[in-house]
């Protein structure tokens, strides 16, 4: 029966609840996404930082890491060219170079519910570095290259 | 006196009409976070283990073993999918990626699926006595 008003207040409750379940949930979604592009950057930087610091010729460190590091992503399910990588090399204390990776990734967020309108699309950094090998980097002549991509 | 049931009384019916259209969103919303929250958790593990893995492997050890052993840590029992990943070698590289599908069962149907992938692509860690190659 149309008219009856049996359960009405248990559904404008259901009313006022349902935009904060709507909101729980994208939240959920808008998060966890970004946790899991978090992760998967977190271990594109580190697989990157070690090719990019061991490079027989000294030459071919940078180019390596980009080429890891995009085939990482790729294996993420992430689209490698969405990617902003800078590899470089600092010295640290004096004590010898450290190859350092700083990766980027601005993900949109606009399909996701609530937040995705509210927050818009959010960019997630990771960045490693780790000493360059000495050892391995002995036949290098020209100094160790930079790169980015 | 009335008894203690009576099946015909008409009390609190609206109000298990209105939980009769409530619950079922409420559940759904339910189990909205429960699987996006074990999905994540997944995916976390799995993105651990394979790093782990990887560099396992890269030093000349048991990658595999050392990458189960992760991701039976994260996940117990519902590790049993993940036990056998892809596992790529180069001259000097090794490359693991897990890729696997899972159902999302509700009231015994299959509903819809999720998928976990994770790469590591580590250096096959070795002594090489000249440059050249790909990979150095």
């Amino acid at each position: 029966m149309i008219r009856s008003r049996r359960g009405l207040s248990e559904l404008i409750g259901l009313l006022l609840a349902l935009p904060l379940i709507i909101t729980a949930i994208g939240a959920t979604v808008y998060f966890g996404r970004a946790l899991y592009l978090q992760a998967a950057l977190e271990d594109t930087a580190a697989v990157g930082a070690r090719w990019a610091s061991t490079s027989l010729s000294g030459q071919q460190g940078c180019a390596q890491a980009l080429e890891a590091m995009r085939r990482t992503l790729s294996g993420y399910y992430i689209d490698p060219s969405g990617a902003r990588i800078s590899v470089s090399a600092e010295e640290v204390w004096g004590r010898g170079l450290y190859a350092r990776v700083r990766v980027s990734y601005r993900l949109d967020q606009r399909a996701v519910p609530v937040f995705g309108g509210l927050l818009g699309p959010i960019t997630v950094r990771a960045g490693y570095s780790t000493p360059i090998d000495t050892y391995n980097a002995r036949h290098s002549e020209g100094g160790w290259s930079q790169c980015s991509g | 006196m009335p008894g203690l049931l009576n099946l015909r009384s008409r009390e609190g019916t609206s109000e298990a009409a209105g939980y009769m259209i409530s619950l079922p969103i409420l559940y759904v919303a339910l189990g909205v976070f429960v699987v996006m929250a074990w999905w994540f958790w997944t995916l976390a593990a799995n993105a651990a283990s394979v790093a782990q893995g990887s560099l396992t492997a890269g030093v000349g050890l048991d990658g595999e073993a050392r990458r189960r052993q992760v991701v039976a840590a994260a996940l117990g029992g519902f590790a049993a999918p993940y036990r056998d990943a892809q596992v790529a070698r180069g001259e000097r590289w090794v490359m693991v990626s897990v890729d696997h599908r899972y159902p999302i069962m509700g009231l015994g149907i299959v509903l819809n699926d999720m998928t976990v992938r994770a790469r590591s692509f580590a250096r096959q860690e070795a002594f090489y006595g000249l440059p050249g190659g790909e990979w150095e």
